[in-house]
């Protein structure tokens, strides 16, 4: 049937149309301080079709998925892009690809469908209690959410692939208090797998780290601002290299003038040191894929290699507008919108640094640990990024819990100051990605040290 | 409204002592824009279900987009109502129910494409005429309508309808340096200025060339009410959820009737205000929107609670319940009932922009920032940074900076008001479901690091 709704499409002018059907199933619940506050589960269903007409996209979405109305959402769909290549300035055009009919099912070993609510209710309810038993904890607030996305991209160039994915994010928000003194805290764990993430990522002990920090944070100092050497962890060198350096390479902010990394392929942008990847084909990480939402295969792609810059995400449009192919990097956050370019799991290779030798040659400096997220102005290349939690490194050694710090700076100056990097690659907690659509991403890599960031 | 009906009386027939039902259904239209030239146009149609249930004293809700499938869902919500907690909880009793002024424009419904595209050619235009060598990055527009039905078992039963308009645009210049600019615009009705938009967008990149450095220190920072609006959302309004403040989560927990901002400030949420890009007839769960002051001339006035939050902290609801996800900007049928501020209209003693930079010995006017969204919920400490803003010295705008950090303590900063603007702009949230109608304001106990 949507076969025969493309070719309509391509008989009424369009030049290329496709279509991806979904159905998204899921439950969530929320427990706050012992009580379940929320919980919810449903079903939805949902078709959205792009047309290429004249070099300009048309897109129409709908959430009746019955010949009539997919049909109605085609002509809807060529409608407007008739209308928008009547003023469009710029045509676009599609890079080739390879044309894929599959079928990909990456099945759970543990299902979350069939593992009874009370048991997903159970693992919240452990988590909060002994989070409770810190001194210093106030309150706790959990959730857990699943998701299994089956998604049937069709085009009419006669790709035909059929992808099914889990995941399964929990995540922990704490608040501390001493008096007047309050401090908030949160982290997650989760990956595109089932309920097996339990296995792999105990709750519980993901649940006591977190306090902990809450309360050291609640007692620790304000950190001095200024100019300083920063040490990273994990998470914060997760989101530096998302924020900072994946955005901007994002092709289509390359392609429309909107980052500062256009035409710099074959630069040098970073130290020796520097290898930076975004991968969509780590198991279980929380942003992989099989194929991405215009049938190409997810793949391995290398940003920065040895300090150059090798590439950018690239769909289809913008693999032909900068002469290169597609590597696998449109994504929408569901049938609904539009696939756009975005990242999946991107992080910094390892290097040969232990943590001892990162920081024994700094006299004084920042270790800063965890994130709330950050943000980017890619066209300007600044960027803001906040630790959860930080400690003074005095004379080479981690000494002072000081409050949760923001980092901020330049993306090519910042890339240009890292001169160590640890040999302890380990992904990030699981994200969420905003860019007009919210899309999960895993981010991460192993500690760095920034010769001088600005700390505030 | 009768397909709501007939699904909640069917969830009783199932076994539900209360249920509740809510059907959204919303039709929106859109294009982009990308160095300087439209690219795509989109449109769609959503539609859901979301049903609530009552049974032995607990809550469940499930959601489907197919009303053949509420069956289904009425049986998985009585199933995750075993899991929870017995409370007081009762769905709302009708009530009297007021109209609000300028929620819905059949012309933006009528909107045709074609004329929404030739204010998209004018919009860049009027950038490419302030200095040809700018370029749109990005832009767009989206508009459409919406309309919604709660019904519940207690014989409550509303349905509203509203229009909504947003247009965003971002500029980048790379001549004397890089600078960059944005505007915004958002309304219920169709009032939209095209040219306006690319002029105003294109005049604050070109500002920004020849940017400066500035120096570490502390001093007066005047917020656009796009940065305004930013540092409310994240830490300001989340402060004043009821649940929050009852919970001691809060600065302000504990302290109504106390001063907690500077007299010169009065914070009001207003799901009724007439035109408010979160207003509407009632809230999520069909309780008549209302005004309440939060702040005011400083005081702490109270807080905000949904149906629920005002059972469990034995309050009057506020009307603040809405179907949103935490971060997400748009209501929608999978999300239970939450409280969130709806409108939040900052008022005071109004004066003129320029009187308010007049009056600055040393400071910044911010037109953005950047990651208030990783701002210390609890505390209220965040550290932003600024990528579009100008040195203000001796009461005149001198050169643009090239980019700051501006850190400090928000709520602390509240109470260090030096002047309210009378620009008002309608201002919708980043990652939440907030809304404002906001001014520029002039603030004092920030941390300016170059």
């Amino acid at each position: 049937m949507e076969q025969a709704i493309l070719e309509e499409g391509i008989k009424s002018g369009a030049t290329y149309c496709d279509v991806r059907i979904g159905n998204i199933k899921g439950t969530s619940i929320e427990v706050k301080d012992g009580d379940l506050k929320k919980s919810s589960s449903g079903e939805e269903m949902g078709a959205g079709i792009r047309v290429l007409y004249k070099g300009v996209w048309g897109f129409f979405s709908t959430n009746e998925v019955s010949k009539e109305s997919l049909k109605k959402a085609l002509y809807d769909a060529l409608e407007m892009a008739k209308s928008g290549s009547r003023v469009a300035k710029e045509r676009v055009e599609l890079s080739e690809v390879k044309v894929i009919q599959n079928k990909v099912v990456w099945k759970p070993k543990n299902n979350p469908h069939d593992v009874p609510i009370a048991d997903k209710y159970k693992i919240l309810a452990e988590m909060d209690r002994t989070i409770h038993k810190i001194e210093g904890i106030h309150t706790v607030t959990t959730s857990y959410s699943d998701s299994t996305i089956g998604t049937h991209f069709i085009s009419s160039e006669g790709a035909d692939i059929y992808t099914e994915i889990t995941r399964i994010v929990t995540q922990v928000n704490l608040v501390a208090r001493e008096g007047a003194k309050v401090v908030g805290y949160r982290g997650r764990i989760g990956g595109t797998c089932g309920f097996e993430l339990f296995d792999m990522h105990d709750p519980v002990e993901k649940g006591v780290k977190l306090g902990e920090s809450a309360v050291r944070v609640l007692k620790a100092k304000r950190s001095p601002s200024g100019r300083y050497p920063v040490v990273a962890d994990h998470d914060l060198t997760g989101v530096f290299v998302h924020e900072a350096l994946g955005h901007t390479t994002e092709a289509d902010l390359v392609t429309s003038g909107d980052s500062i990394l256009e035409g710099q392929i074959g630069n040098k942008i970073a130290q020796d040191n520097i290898t930076i990847v975004d991968d969509s084909t780590i198991e279980h990480a929380f942003g992989s894929f099989p194929y991405d939402d215009e049938g190409t295969k997810g793949e391995r792609k290398i940003l920065i290699k040895d300090g150059v810059l090798k590439g950018y995400i690239l769909n289809r449009e913008t693999a032909h507008k900068l002469g290169m192919r597609s590597n696998g990097g449109a994504r929408a956050e569901s049938y609904a919108s539009r696939p756009l370019v975005r990242m999946s799991n991107t992080f910094i290779e390892k290097g040969d640094y232990s943590f001892e030798e990162i920081l024994k040659d700094i006299e004084y400096g920042i270790y800063a640990k965890g994130t709330r997220g950050g943000q980017v102005d890619t066209a300007k290349g600044s960027f803001q990024f906040s630790a959860q939690e930080a400690f003074l490194i005095e004379k080479g050694e981690v000494t002072t819990p000081l409050k949760d710090v923001s980092l901020s700076g330049k993306t090519l100056q910042t890339l240009m100051n890292i001169d160590a990097v640890g040999k302890d690659l380990a992904l990030g907690d699981p994200g969420f990605c905003g860019k007009g659509q919210l899309v999960p991403v895993g981010d991460g890599g192993p500690h760095i040290r920034i010769k001088e960031a600005v700390v505030g | 409204m009768d397909t709501a009906k007939k699904i909640a009386d069917r969830a009783l027939e199932f076994g539900a002592d209360e249920a509740e039902v809510f059907i959204i259904e919303s039709h929106c239209r859109g294009f982009t824009i990308e160095k300087n030239s439209v690219s795509s146009i989109s449109g769609g149609v959503d539609r859901g279900i979301g049903i609530r249930i009552l049974k032995d004293k607990k809550l469940g809700f499930a959601y489907c987009t197919e009303e053949k499938d509420n069956e289904e869902a009425i049986k998985r919500a009585l199933s995750l109502s075993k899991l929870g907690k017995e409370s007081e909880f009762t769905f709302p009793e009708p009530k009297d129910i007021k109209k609000i002024h300028n929620l819905f424009d059949q012309r933006i419904v009528e909107y045709p494409t074609k004329e929404a595209l030739e204010g998209a050619v004018n919009l860049v235009k009027s950038g490419l005429e302030v200095d040809k060598d700018v370029i749109v990055t990005r832009g767009g527009l989206s508009y459409g309508y919406e309309s919604f039905v709660v019904v519940n078992s207690k014989g409550l039963a509303v349905e509203d309808k509203g229009t909504e308009i947003h247009a965003g645009v971002s500029m980048v210049l790379k001549k004397d340096g890089i600078s960059t600019g944005f505007e915004d615009y958002s309304s219920r009705i169709l009032e939209i200025d095209f040219c306006d938009l690319g002029k105003k967008c294109a005049e604050l990149t070109v500002k920004g060339q020849n940017a400066k450095k500035i120096e570490d220190k502390k001093m007066t920072v005047v917020l656009t009410p796009h940065a305004f609006a930013n540092l409310l959302e994240f830490i300001t309004a989340p402060a004043l959820l009821g649940e929050a403040a009852h919970k001691n989560e809060s600065v302000y927990s504990g302290k109504t009737g106390e001063q907690v901002a500077s007299e010169k400030l009065t914070a009001i949420d207003d799901g009724s205000f007439a035109g408010g890009l979160n207003s509407a007839i009632v809230d999520d769960e069909g309780v008549p929107s209302k005004r309440t002051v939060l702040i005011d001339k400083g005081i702490l006035q109270g807080f905000l609670y949904s149906q629920g939050s005002a059972i469990e902290f034995d309050k009057d609801t506020t009307a603040n319940a809405m179907r949103a996800e935490r971060f997400a900007s748009a209501r929608n049928y999978k999300s239970p009932p939450v409280v969130k501020a709806r409108n939040i209209i900052v008022e005071g003693e109004c004066e003129k922009v320029d009187a308010l930079i007049s009056e600055v010995d040393e400071g910044v006017l911010v037109y953005e920032v950047l990651g208030a969204h990783t701002s210390n919920p609890a505390s209220g400490d965040f550290s932003v940074e600024s990528p579009i803003l100008f040195k203000i010295e001796r009461g005149e705008i001198v050169h643009p900076i090239k980019s700051a950090m501006l850190s400090g303590n928000f709520p602390e900063c509240l109470k260090d008001v030096r002047g309210i603007g009378d620009d008002h702009k309608l201002v919708s949230g980043g990652l939440t479901p907030v809304s404002f109608s906001i001014p520029t304001v002039s603030l004092g106990g920030m941390r300016v690091t170059g």
